[in-house]
């Protein structure tokens, strides 16, 4: 039987954020484009991993998916938090994404002290619905907030949860 | 109100120091993210360091800082055609068209210089420059419950943008 265990991040698991958002598939969902932004946005993602804010999933044994919480530095925000996600493409569709939203969740609410967690996504993501099953209401659509290589545009809808 | 006469110029790094003065100002920081001198150095530093870009103006009343924008530029090739901004008047010289004036030289640098297709702004509720964004014709596409809390009190955050 296939198992979906979840662990805190170690600074390493850096490699899979970068390696996961070099393929196109997954890269199209972000509003990074080449390397060098890849690397930068992985190294912020990962800079969480010494708060405990950053959770790695695995499917039998094999790294899968990470989730982390972008821990906010002002005071007047500390209770509210923006989180991320990702899963490599080939593990989609195997609840990985569900557990680990599920246990982010619990985890920003239990060590955080976190009251309402949001998110972004991107417009035709089909990440919507993971988003919405789990509870996320829309609150904003930021039109033309994506400008593609090839000109087309994408809006940036902005979801939240209370917890 | 009462127009006051003033001078746009770009901003220098030697503003900071007013950046730090408005902000220790708790009529002005309430509007802000920061509370604690912790979180105001840095906040002003980022904040001025767009200036180097040429990405901020400063208002002037006799050569003397009274209020400054900016337009903090995307760091990634998917986003620069758009920018988030924030504008900030001295208490002293709020209500005198600054604000107004600072707004419309923003737009002018970030359509005209930068090339950017559109340009938001984020505000706590309840703050004046919803009504300066309304008469510049940005759009509201975004409000969200909870997002500061301060004095026991949770207040929304709104957000407004103009696509040029």
């Amino acid at each position: 039987m296939s198992k979906i265990e979840i662990k805190e991040s170690k600074p390493e698991d850096m490699k899979y954020i970068r390696k996961w958002l070099s393929d196109p598939e997954t890269l199209k969902w972000y509003p990074m484009c080449n390397d060098r932004e890849i690397e930068d946005a992985a190294i912020f993602w990962i800079s969480f991993v010494k708060y405990g804010a950053v959770l790695t999933a695995y499917y039998n044994n094999e790294a899968a998916g990470i989730v982390n919480l972008y821990l906010q530095p002002y005071q007047k925000f500390s209770h509210q938090c923006l989180l991320a996600i990702i899963v490599k493409n080939e593990f989609r569709g195997k609840g990985i994404g569900t557990k680990l939203i599920q246990e982010i969740e619990k985890r920003a609410k239990e060590k955080f002290n976190i009251k309402f967690l949001h998110l972004e996504v991107y417009e035709n993501n089909p990440a919507v619905r993971l988003y919405e099953r789990q509870g996320f209401v829309e609150y904003g659509e930021h039109k033309h907030f994506i400008k593609n290589l090839d000109g087309s545009y994408q809006s940036k809808k902005l979801m939240q949860k209370q917890l | 109100m009462k127009e006051i006469q003033h001078d746009i110029r770009y901003s220098e790094i030697a503003d900071e120091k007013f950046l730090l003065e408005w902000l220790s100002d708790e009529s002005i920081r309430k509007w802000f993210p920061v509370k604690t001198e912790n979180e105001i150095k840095p906040f002003v530093k980022n904040w001025i360091g767009f200036s180097k870009f040429k990405a901020s103006l400063t208002a002037t009343v006799e050569k003397v800082p009274c209020g400054i924008a900016t337009l903090f530029l995307m760091p990634y090739k998917k986003i620069c055609h758009q920018s988030f901004f924030q504008v900030v008047v001295d208490s002293k010289y709020q209500n005198k068209g600054i604000g107004k004036s600072l707004v419309k030289n923003l737009i002018n640098l970030s359509k005209n210089y930068f090339k950017h297709e559109l340009i938001y702004a984020e505000f706590f509720e309840g703050c004046l420059i919803e009504k300066i964004l309304v008469d510049f014709n940005f759009e509201k596409f975004a409000q969200q419950k909870g997002y500061v809390f301060e004095n026991n009190a949770y207040i929304d955050r709104i957000c407004y943008e103009l696509i040029f």
